[in-house]
């Protein structure tokens, strides 16, 4: 702080105390010195306990003013306020106690602590209540206040019964009647002693049976409130475990008793086709012993034997040939069994234009560093024609009119792209127009930048893309994990007209991809 | 010192450094005592007033006690302990190495050069650090209350609002200015009339801070009564 002079200090401390000072008074100063805006009312309390100078006034809860003064008048509290000019007062209908639908002012407690507020009703009838008026009903006090009076009026009821009981008992005539009662009541006493006395080994017995009684009642509730719900459950099991047990027996003796019966009508088919072919066989036997029938020569002749021998060196040698035929022709197609085939799918969904689109794509890859791409795009933005037309040709001339035209319809593309290392190059047509391209790829070709230059003519500037494609294997190495991806990126930044940017989901299949689905597809 | 106040040469440049001692160097003791009594103040109403279920009140109630008493009193005992204290202990250097004298010699009036705009220094940084103490004691009610204590946002501030006017701000101000002439009028007084070498220092430093904290209670009751 000693860089800073002192002019610089003392103006700081003073500014911060200022800045502070006026924060303070600003605040504080929402309820105050409003009075430009209010007007004065007045009313007479009998009891104004728990108000004081600058209570607030509210109607429905709502502050609207605040107390301004208390006085004490002809023995009667005078209460002067202020209310907001907006709130409307009526002064009724006037009635000998009470003015009919005129305003009306209670004094309402606010808190435990005893601090009140006054509470207003603004009335619906009459004229208007002006600056200085009264209000022309007060209600008198409720709440603690109402609850205290309550009690002093069963106070005095209280204070009624204990009177007439002071009439009643009260003299020589109410203790002559007190004594007359006392004595009934002895001899009342006296009385129940006796038969006690007279009945005590019976009511003991009794006591002692109804102890008894309870606490094996009491036995059996403990034991049945512990067990009961166990027992219910295992009965419930119980019974469903018997029910299905029967449901089984029932089906199971039906299925039995038919199966049964089919089984041994097929047992004794069987026995006989068995006899039939068993005299077959013996007839078969006997004729290839005699050397008759096909099979009977081949058994017994020797030239047959010897032509077979022969038959079998020719198929040798063919077969020798044949696996060269085959030999040579691998080696012409094997260029075409390593080709790489790679479908994907892509939807973008363009924030400015509130749109989809859809990128669909084949890349055939013959080595890993070149491949053929084939596309087809469908792009909100369309494409955009313009041509001159000839549209008058009176005598002033001919008029020419320039029509733009944009239409959505489908896009192709078709490049040719050669990988070094982490980048590839492409170029080709793009969506209709020549362009280029190129791809950066990065984390074992999890992510990819690709940027696109094409549409040269179309616009201002050419249109220039960029897209980055994030793939889950990125996070979740699998064999899946190369086949979905997220993108993200923006389109034609230049013209702003069409500038656009677009997040969204793709997904690719190698001809791995398919083979594997081929190995999993159900056959029919 | 009146007369020597309006008389010239007005020594503007001390009084400046003055301010600067008095205000700049108080600022962060203030600061910091301010936020903590604020704190420690609004903790004890909560509890106090949540054992009538009147929390609610804790805010105004510390507002109003910071605004209209403790702002003041405070600020100026840790003023007392800081300036007035040290004005004893310059002033009071001085008149024992007979520096003082030696000023009249050269016709420099020393009331006028040392005293004057150390009070008026006083006088007028005071109210602006009740000020800040002040609000940054409402700050740390607001920290404790509503987010210690759990009283309801809204009700905390609707009852400020309530109970405090503008004159509760400016009446604390007012008070402050008051105290900050009379702590250092002590302290520049005491130093002035020091005597004895460093042991008389010494003595006149400590006897302007419990002199200057007494002072300022025992007029904050005769203030108060004035004020409200």
């Amino acid at each position: 702080m000693q860089k800073f002079s002192t002019s610089f200090k003392v103006g700081f401390v003073v500014l911060l105390g200022l800045v502070m000072t006026i924060v303070m008074l600003v605040r504080f100063s929402v309820n105050w010195g409003q009075n430009d805006g209010t007007y004065q009312l007045k009313a007479y309390f009998d009891d104004a306990t728990g108000l004081a100078v600058r209570s607030k006034v509210m109607v429905a809860g709502i502050q609207v003013g605040e107390i301004e003064s208390i006085t004490l008048d002809n023995a009667k509290a005078l209460v002067t306020f202020r209310v907001r000019k907006d709130i409307i007062l009526y002064e009724g209908i006037p009635g000998q106690d009470f003015s009919k639908n005129g305003a009306t002012v209670s004094k309402q407690i606010s808190g435990i602590l005893g601090d009140y507020h006054l509470e207003l009703t603004t009335g619906i009838e009459g004229g208007t209540l002006q600056d200085g008026d009264f209000i022309p009903n007060v209600i008198k006090a409720s709440g603690i206040d109402g609850v205290l009076s309550s009690a002093g009026d069963i106070l005095k009821d209280v204070s009624q019964v204990t009177h007439n009981l002071s009439a009643v008992l009260g003299g020589e005539n109410g203790e002559q009647k007190l004594v007359s009662l006392l004595t009934d009541l002895n001899e009342t006493m006296k009385n129940v002693r006796a038969i006690t006395d007279d009945n005590a080994v019976k009511i003991a017995r009794i006591v002692d049976n109804i102890e008894r009684i309870t606490q094996n009642a009491a036995g059996i509730s403990q034991l049945g409130q512990d067990e009961f719900p166990l027992l219910i459950a295992r009965l419930d099991d119980i019974l469903r475990q018997a029910q299905n047990t029967m449901q089984t027996i029932q089906s199971g003796v039906g299925n039995t008793f038919e199966s049964t019966q089919g089984g041994i009508a097929q047992l004794r088919e069987s026995i006989d086709k068995l006899d039939r072919t068993l005299s077959h066989i013996e007839t078969i036997a006997k004729n290839v012993e005699q050397g008759e029938g096909t099979v009977g020569k081949l058994l017994t002749d020797d030239s047959i034997a010897n032509e077979a021998q022969a038959l079998l060196a020719e198929t040798r040698t063919l077969i020798q040939q044949g696996t060269k035929t085959v030999e040579s022709a691998n080696d012409l197609i094997s260029p075409l069994s390593d080709l790489a085939v790679d479908i994907s799918l892509r939807g973008d969904y363009m924030v400015n234009a509130n749109a989809f689109k859809v990128d669909f794509g084949v890349k055939l890859q013959p080595s890993f560093d070149k491949y053929y791409f084939l596309g087809l795009v469908m792009d909100p933005h369309g494409t955009t024609t313009t041509k001159t037309v000839l549209t008058d040709s009176s005598v002033d001339g001919p008029v020419y009119e320039t029509i733009t035209t944009n239409d959505d319809s489908v896009k192709f593309s078709l490049l040719y792209a050669r990988r070094w290392r982490w980048f590839t190059g492409r170029f080709g047509i793009i969506e209709n127009t020549g362009g280029l391209g190129g791809d950066v790829e990065l984390f074992d070709d999890n992510l990819k930048f690709s940027f696109d230059l094409f549409a040269f003519n179309d616009n201002e500037y050419p249109r220039f893309r960029g897209l980055m494609m994030l793939y889950a294997s990125l996070f979740f190495p699998g064999t899946w994990g190369k086949t979905f991806y997220l993108t993200a990126g923006f389109d034609d930044p230049g013209n702003k007209d069409i500038f656009d940017y677009f997040f969204g989901i793709g997904f690719r299949f190698t001809d791995n991809d398919i083979k594997s689905l081929m190995t999993i597809m159900p056959t029919p | 010192m009146l007369l020597a106040s309006c008389r010239p040469p007005y020594r503007f440049k001390q009084l400046l450094i003055s301010m600067e001692f008095v205000g700049f160097g108080s600022l962060f003791i203030i600061m910091l005592t301010g936020f903590f009594t604020g704190a420690i103040l609004a903790y004890q109403c909560a509890y106090a007033f949540g054992l009538f279920g009147a929390e609610t009140l804790t805010g105004s109630t510390v507002a109003l006690a910071l605004c209209r008493e403790l702002g003041p009193v405070m600020a100026a005992i840790m003023v007392a302990g800081r300036a007035s204290s040290g004005m004893a202990t310059v002033i009071g250097t001085m008149r024992v190495t007979e520096q003082i004298d030696a000023m009249k010699t050269m016709a420099v009036d020393p009331v006028q050069y040392l005293i004057v705009p150390r009070v008026w220094a006083t006088v007028l940084m005071m109210p602006v650090l009740c000020a800040v103490f002040d609000f940054v004691g409402i700050v740390a009610s607001y920290v404790v209350g509503i987010g210690f204590a759990g009283v309801d946002f809204g009700s905390f501030d609707a009852m400020i609002d309530s109970l405090l006017s503008p004159f509760d701000v400016l009446g604390g101000l007012i008070k402050a200015a008051i105290f900050g002439l009379v702590l250092s009028f002590i302290g520049c007084y005491k130093g002035f009339y020091a005597a004895g070498g460093a042991k008389g220092v010494g003595e006149a430093t400590t006897d302007a801070v419990v002199y200057a904290s007494v002072v300022v209670l025992i007029i904050d009751y005769f203030l108060t009564m004035v004020l409200w």
